[in-house]
């Protein structure tokens, strides 16, 4: 509520040309078409990399403590269609923006070596689904935020039914129901709600409620939000997720280990930070809740992922688990916990992205998706699965890697607050999280291939017959080598998102 | 000449309306170019007209030069002055899309046609901008009379649809007049602006002090409630609207119930004064509950349609909760809601049912026939889209900013269950449109072997391969269509400009 607290703003057009750059080169990419792919994908990295230098050159601003806002349109009284980067949302735009380049690549190597159909329809909408993520994280207030979170509903949706079969009909149909039906049935009237009390929806440290609401409003408030949100997969709103992943790999990797999920955990931590107001929240309790409700998410999600032979599927419910982290940080509604949890956006980001990209390019090579059968892989496709390896301790939170940066905030935090059934939750989590990504790498180097004749039908078509394995084409080794030196580089030299996620707890 | 604006909006139609029928016997193939030029002159004039009010203020100007109580004064303020505007270029939207459809559609008879169309454009028109309450009656038995003609030519049931709408719809407008008489009997004025005063001066504490005025409104309120289509009196409208051809369709839903939408607006605003009109909980309570009951109803049974334009219709019944439903809501940004609903609607329904043309046309207009329209038509498709997610109420496309003050005028006033059912309506909206996405993105071209589509007539033999392709409709369907699509979302940015300077400069300050 109080301004005088609110870090320095200056105004510039940038964070606009930065989700517009991505939606400008729509039209070329469809021009291009069909015709000339090698155009049409030059449009794709003149995006990428026009829309990753606009954020760049809000880095120095942003981490000198001064915000970069602008109003593009006066729509709302209290909510206009306004930008406003400040640390963690600057965290989020770089994240995004970075890992889009490489998955451009890698989309590239993917959907040509599997001859995907469509691909002008794919490219183009995963340019309206980057825009949409980045809409999200430079949003100045809740309306905004809903706009281009709504986008990304929209945009990922012909991605996420891109094979046009009756398997991904019906996977479509399961995530508009949960994102969708959650974003209009409980996000839109508690936004309307929160405008109708307060008369501003604009991000604002310590929350915009007046005071002297009953816990039972916060907490219906609170709970609308943050199921609303159901891209953040608190359980149990996160059945579309598993289900999303009959999308093509690329579009898993980026979307649903960096973009979709993470703008949905991002907004939570908006709403929460922003809107309701931590104080609000802790003096009401209602942040125990919340955090007893993540721990459940992330044991729950964990044991389901051992149980899972689709590797995709295994990802699929380790994102579950390890966003059900970020939610915990929120809730904990500490500095510190804000700090760990937008660090684990981007450290998790990198993480999840090696281990989605791998999981393409060993369906790329091999046309494998069952972990039980990925005995032997290791040893005909080592610079994957040694990405693969990477990524896999990142999301334990083994040291040397990015992972256990924000898992050690989170749980520093956990323990500042006295919670230590968190911090047990948490050492269980992770040692969960071994116990289903270890047996994957252990087979994939040590065990032995699956019976000859079924590896001789598996595989079949992609001219690829009974000859050995090796590597998938470069475009898609690349990239998960990329990330995983990412994951790596990130735990050594972590200083820069520290500085970014620290601007958390700026204000009241 | 500028201050002749408001009669220079009207008058070309009824000089077209005139020169088209008499054009029948002197110069028939030029009658389809004097229609849109007297639809492009009341349109060019409404612009101005608005962009006057605009700059000047309200404008009034006197018929004939005869001063009110005696004669008929317009009443341009910035909201009816932009309400004509919108209706003078859907109108002209449609009727450029529709040139081909008409010439198939009305065969023989398209001068016939002109002349109807324009009548029905200028009395919607007329509807819009008098300042006279008797007038209005007029003017909308003149609207209807020239729509019950145009809706009557159709397929199957139309005429038999339309005859019922001519009953039902008569007793609308007679229950009206009623109304209308009681008022003048009480005031011995016609005039709204004087009415006004009058009705104020003799009701201070409201209408229950008065009970000729309190029955006065409640049957003007009826009488207008069966011309909206508002539950329970919208059994003519679903049958009416798809039956017909598709120009007459695409004419009057975008109009007739937004405009009579603006009629409940314009006689609780400026005739009763919100004061009063809110003065009875009973009525407020029965209308609330009314409208609650049309939105669920209507989009229940949109979900039960086979037919695109068939679904349309009852989402139109939808749409005419939220408008009957906000403006006894009670509060300002309720009305501020409605206000914004009758452009936003119209544009989305002009757009939809545009498309709905369109679709027809190539497909036959049955949902499951809507396979591949992504690839097959992609700028209807597109256009089919923005229509959609607009209704479901996603930003920045204007329908989400209509729910917006809405849902925020209801959860203002306690009135959970209308906010809720806004809600519902959203979803239903949302499953109604993923449904056709789905179908359009997943389904192949049907093959075409029912009796009666209408494809058989554009050429193509059912089923024949150049069918599956037909591919987009030519530019000249397209354009209007488009300007209509990209409009949704240009109206949807543009809320704030329109909350300030039309809302607000129609709502009295102290409400």
């Amino acid at each position: 509520m109080d301004t005088a607290t609110l870090a320095p703003a200056t105004t510039s057009i940038v964070p606009l040309l930065a989700v517009l750059a991505p939606l400008c080169a729509v039209p070329g990419m469809v021009m291009a078409g069909k015709g000339s792919p090698n155009r049409r994908e030059a449009w794709t990295f003149l995006a990428a990399v026009t829309s990753f230098l606009l954020v760049l050159v809000m880095l120095p601003t942003v981490l000198s403590g001064v915000r970069v806002a602008y109003v593009a349109a006066e729509v709302l009284p209290g909510a206009p269609l306004a930008f406003c980067v400040d640390g963690p949302g600057m965290l989020f735009a770089l994240v995004a923006s970075l890992l889009w380049i490489v998955t451009s690549i890698y989309s590239i190597g993917y959907m040509r070596g599997l001859t995907e159909h469509s691909q002008t329809r794919y490219f183009a909408f995963f340019a309206v689904s980057v825009s949409a993520a980045l809409g999200v994280a430079l949003s100045a207030n809740l309306f905004t935020l809903y706009l281009f979170y709504e986008l990304l509903s929209l945009a990922t949706y012909p991605l996420v039914t891109h094979h046009q079969d009756p398997e991904s009909r019906a996977s479509g149909r399961r995530y508009l129901t949960y994102i969708l039906g959650g974003s209009i049935a409980l996000v839109l009237p508690a936004m309307i709600f929160v405008g109708t009390l307060s008369g501003t929806l604009a991000f604002t440290p310590g929350g915009v409620l007046p005071p002297g609401l009953s816990a039972l409003a916060v907490g219906l408030l609170l709970f609308a939000f943050v199921f609303g949100f159901a891209k953040a997969a608190v359980m149990p709103m996160h059945a579309w997720l598993p289900a999303a992943m009959v999308a093509p790999t690329p579009v898993s990797a980026l979307l649903h280990a960096v973009a979709v999920v993470k703008v949905g955990v991002f907004s939570v931590y908006r709403v929460v930070t922003g809107i309701l107001g931590d104080g609000c929240l802790s003096a009401l309790h209602l942040g125990d809740i919340l955090v007893w409700v993540s721990v459940f998410t992330m044991l729950a999600a964990s044991l389901v992922a051992l149980t899972q032979d689709g590797l995709k599927r295994r990802l699929a419910y380790s994102t579950v688990g390890q966003l059900a982290y970020v939610v915990l940080g929120v809730a904990l509604l500490t500095p510190r916990g804000d700090t760990g949890a937008l660090l684990h956006i981007a450290m998790h980001a990198c993480g999840k992205i090696t281990l989605f990209f791998c999981a393409g390019a060993i369906f790329v090579a091999t046309g494998e998706k069952y972990v039980s059968r990925l005995g032997g892989l290791g040893r005909r496709m080592p610079l994957t699965f040694t990405a693969f390896t990477v990524g896999a301790l990142s999301i334990i939170g083994v040291p040397p890697t990015a992972g256990f940066v924000s898992k050690w905030q989170i749980l520093l935090g956990a323990a500042e607050t006295s919670r230590y059934g968190v911090v047990a939750a948490l050492c269980a989590s992770s040692l969960l999280s071994a116990a289903y990504f270890l047996p994957v790498v252990i087979r994939a180097f040590f065990g032995r291939p699956p019976d000859d004749a079924a590896w001789a039908a598996t595989g079949r078509g992609r001219g690829k017959k009974a000859a050995p394995v090796g590597e998938a084409p470069r475009w898609c080794v690349v990239p998960p080598l990329v990330t995983a030196l990412l994951v790596l580089a990130l735990f050594w030299w972590p200083d820069i998102l520290f500085r970014l996620a620290g601007q958390a707890g700026v204000g009241p | 000449m500028t201050s002749q604006l408001p009669i220079l909006a009207v008058a070309p139609l009824l000089f077209g309306a005139f020169a088209v029928t008499a054009g029948r016997f002197l110069f028939r193939r030029a009658n389809y170019a004097v229609a849109v030029l007297a639809l492009a002159a009341s349109f060019a004039a409404s612009v101005l007209l608005a962009v006057r009010v605009f700059s000047q203020g309200t404008q009034t100007y006197f018929v004939g030069g005869w001063p009110p109580p005696i004669g008929i004064s317009y009443v341009a303020d910035p909201l009816s002055a932009l309400m004509l505007a919108f209706v003078a270029g859907a109108a002209l939207c449609v009727f450029l899309a529709s040139k081909a459809e008409i010439e198939t559609s009305y065969p023989l008879k398209n001068s016939a046609f002109f002349a109807l169309y324009l009548l029905a454009v200028a009395g919607h028109m007329g509807i819009v901008i008098t300042g006279d309450a008797f007038n209005l009656y007029v003017l909308i038995e003149v609207a209807a009379l020239s729509g019950y003609a145009i809706l009557a030519q159709g397929r199957d049931r139309a005429m038999l649809a339309s005859l019922n709408y001519l009953f039902i719809g008569s007793l609308g407008a007679s229950l009206y007049l009623l109304g209308v008489g009681y008022l003048y009997i009480m005031t011995g004025s016609l005039n709204m602006a004087d009415l006004a005063g009058i009705v104020s001066g003799m009701a201070p504490q409201g209408l229950a002090g008065s009970t000729a005025l309190a029955a006065s409104f409640a049957i003007i309120l009826a009488g207008l409630f069966i011309k909206m289509g508002l539950f329970p009196f919208h059994s003519w409208l679903p049958a009416a609207y798809a039956f017909s051809a598709a120009p007459a369709a695409a004419l009057i839903a975008p109009m007739t119930t937004k405009v009579m939408a603006y009629v409940l607006v314009r006689i609780s605003l400026a005739v009763y004064t919100p004061h009063l009109a809110w003065s009875l909980p009973a009525v407020n309570a029965l209308v609330v509950t009314l409208a609650t009951a049309a939105i669920l109803y209507g989009g229940l049974c949109a979900l039960a349609q086979q037919s695109f334009r068939r679904m349309l219709c009852f989402i139109v019944l939808s749409e005419v909760g939220y408008m009957a439903g906000g403006v006894f809501l009670g509060n300002r940004t309720a009305l501020t809601g409605v206000i914004y609903h009758i452009f936003a609607d119209l544009l989305m329904t002009l757009c939809l049912f545009l498309c709905a043309a369109n679709v027809e046309r190539a497909t036959g207009g049955r949902l499951s026939g809507l396979g591949g329209l992504f690839t097959r038509m992609p700028v209807t498709a597109a256009a089919l889209a923005m229509g959609g997610l607009s209704m479901i109420g996603v930003p920045p496309f204007c329908g989400f900013f209509s729910k917006w003050y809405l849902l925020s005028g209801a959860i203002q006033s306690g009135h959970f269950l209308f906010a809720a059912a806004l809600v519902v309506s959203s979803l239903i909206n949302a499953v109604l449109f993923f449904r056709i996405f789905e179908i359009a993105l997943f389904g192949g071209p049907e093959t075409r072997d029912t009796p009666d589509a209408p494809n058989a007539r554009n050429g193509h033999a059912p089923g024949s391969p150049d069918a599956a392709f037909c591919a987009e409709m030519p530019a000249q369907r397209l354009v209007p269509l488009a300007v209509a699509a990209v409009s949704l979302v240009v109206m949807g940015l543009l809320t704030g400009d329109f909350v300030t300077r039309v809302a607000d400069a129609v709502l009295p300050p102290g409400l």
